[in-house]
């Protein structure tokens, strides 16, 4: 990995994290306003990016759906990386009766792929319900459901931090097990949980896009990446392929992401 | 030492064959309870009807309030499964065996067919990445794995409706990265191990050297990263069968769980839980076999 692809990588998601925070003075109008122009524009001095089936300025939806996605993933990312924090902790140090029922627990999580999950977990919830309460439904489930794969990579630190010296000699020293838990264990984890939170934001940004591909994510009027990107199933793509902008900032911000993460690992 | 072997064996089949049943069993329970909680479930828009009389519309809301409750549906489910019935699919209006065999069959030709050009892409780049034999090869499937892994299943599905490729070309892009990445890191490992470094002081021949000494010995590893791989697979097929209207188990779950009907939504989860596991049981099974007695 070249020095210059790794900068490109970190302007490139500095970028898209300026415009999420100023959606709001770089959008040309609401994500909601529909306009008085013809639906389904071509691009042009007005609408960067043409304007949608009901007139809606693509440009300012897509700028508003940057906002979206990216301030409602990290949460999620972050939520994943609590909960992979707290099973894997509390199995990795717990005796072995519960580190065999959390791991078991885990397994089963595991078992069942990733997207049946999501797709099962989210039909449960209501699908009319305010599109800013979906939104964060998904993103919660995302990040809950996400954690007990990254949860066995925090349970074997733990344990190893539990069998190790470091630990033997706290004990010996008269630190109680809570105090060595909770003052202790957070630096050791500290790593693993940062490594599984840049791991966990490509996986949330793509979640999303699957879910909102298939009907079940983000709900319109709110937009987002993968809500945008459902534009792209008509079948006059080729001759209208500004309608690929949100799939661009999708692949360029999640090959950023890969790139950062993949120089992160080299440098260790 | 033959008997050792059998035992441990028996041993393993004994516990992998309990953590399926075991699996399947409670993964079946937490699909119905997912679609008994859920919100619209036991609305049946049938009772809408103007044309039905007040004793149809009673029969539908007692044909919907076979679910209630949950506990005696599963029972009830389970006695019926155990003689092959596997229940009504009321949103489909046909019987839950017939559909099963109708889809299964689709996805596991998709899942195959994908899985096997994933692994054969895979595997070819990887070892043309490794040797160095082209530079465009190298670049060409780094730039592939990773675009592939950053674009959703389901815009794969479009890219095919698009080009009106079949939906397994989509599987293969969304395993194909999870393979190459493995693969390459398996065959760097085992081209720096020192029976190849003897063997190329020996001055076998190198296309000799990288097959035999190479690739051979990586393919117990790699049959074992194929079994995990079929998780993925299935995620991917199920916005993949939605978008391109493939009538296949994956669209079957997505209909499940949307619709909210809990006899499909169960044998569904019971058939991904136990196809997932299976593999992933067979796996272990085989790692048992291979295993010299004193690893163990």
């Amino acid at each position: 990995m070249t020095r210059w692809s790794s900068k490109a990588a970190l302007l490139w998601l500095l970028l898209v994290l300026a415009i999420s925070l100023f959606a709001k003075s770089l959008a040309l109008q609401s994500y909601t306003t529909i306009t008085a122009d013809m639906p389904d524009s071509p691009p042009s001095k007005t609408h960067y990016l043409g304007t949608d089936a009901i007139a809606r300025d693509r440009f300012s939806r897509l700028v508003y759906g940057t906002r979206i996605t990216v301030l409602f993933a990290p949460v999620a990312a972050l939520l994943m990386t609590s909960v992979a924090g707290l099973v894997g902790g509390i199995s990795g140090i717990g005796s072995r009766a519960l580190d065999a029922t959390v791991m078991f627990i885990c397994e089963l999580f595991l078992s069942l792929p990733w997207m049946f999950l999501l797709i099962a977990a989210r039909a449960v919830l209501p699908l009319n319900a305010d599109p800013y309460v979906s939104a964060a439904v998904t993103f919660f489930l995302i990040g809950l459901l996400g954690g007990p794969g990254a949860a066995r990579v925090v349970r074997a630190r733990a344990r190893e931090w539990a069998n190790s010296d470091q630990y033997l000699f706290a004990r010996s020293l008269g630190i109680s097990p809570l105090r060595a838990v909770l003052v202790h264990l957070p630096p050791i984890l500290r790593p693993v949980l940062t490594a599984q939170f840049w791991i966990a934001l490509p996986v949330c940004i793509i979640g999303e896009a699957n879910l909102s591909l298939i009907g079940l994510g983000v709900v319109d009027p709110l937009p987002s990446w993968g809500a945008l990107i459902r534009e792209c199933e008509r079948p006059d793509i080729a001759s209208a392929p500004w309608l690929l902008a949100p799939v661009f900032l999708l692949v360029a911000t999640l090959l950023s992401a890969q790139i950062l993460l993949q120089r992160n690992r080299e440098n260790i | 030492m033959k008997s050792g072997l059998l035992r441990r064996l028996s041993l393993e089949t004994a516990k992998q064959f309990a953590k399926v049943a075991f699996s399947v069993l409670l993964g079946g329970l937490a699909g119905a309870t997912l679609a008994r909680y859920s919100a619209g479930f036991g609305v049946d828009e049938r009772e809408l009807d103007a044309r039905l009389n007040s004793a149809s519309i009673e029969a539908v809301r007692h044909g919907r309030s076979e679910g209630r409750n949950l506990a005696s549906f599963y029972v009830s489910f389970l006695k019926k499964a155990s003689h092959g019935d596997l229940g009504y699919s009321v949103t489909l209006n046909r019987p839950i065996n017939e559909l099963i065999r109708q889809r299964a069959s689709l996805t596991a030709r998709e899942m195959v067919r994908g899985l096997a050009l994933a692994a054969a892409f895979a595997g070819l780049l990887a070892c043309l990445t490794r040797n160095r034999i082209s530079d465009l090869a190298k670049y060409g499937a780094e730039l592939l794995s990773g675009v592939s892994v950053c674009i959703p299943a389901a815009l794969l599905g479009y890219a095919c409706l698009l080009v009106r490729a079949e939906p397994y070309w989509a599987v293969t892009l969304c395993t194909f990265p999870y393979l190459f990445r493995y693969l390459s890191n398996m065959t760097s490992a085992s081209a720096r191990a020192a029976y190849v470094l003897a063997a190329r002081a020996r001055g076998i021949a190198n296309w000799r050297l990288q097959i035999v000494h190479v690739l051979f010995p990586t393919f117990p590893q790699a049959l074992a990263l194929m079994t995990t791989t079929v998780s993925i697979a299935f995620g991917a097929a199920i916005p993949i069968e939605v978008v391109t209207q493939t009538p296949g188990l994956g669209q079957l779950a997505w209909h499940a769980a949307s619709s909210r009907d809990l006899p499909l939504l169960c044998v569904v989860t019971m058939i991904v839980t136990g196809l997932v596991l299976a593999t992933s049981a067979a796996h272990a099974m085989a790692r048992a076999a291979l295993a010299r007695p004193d690893s163990l």
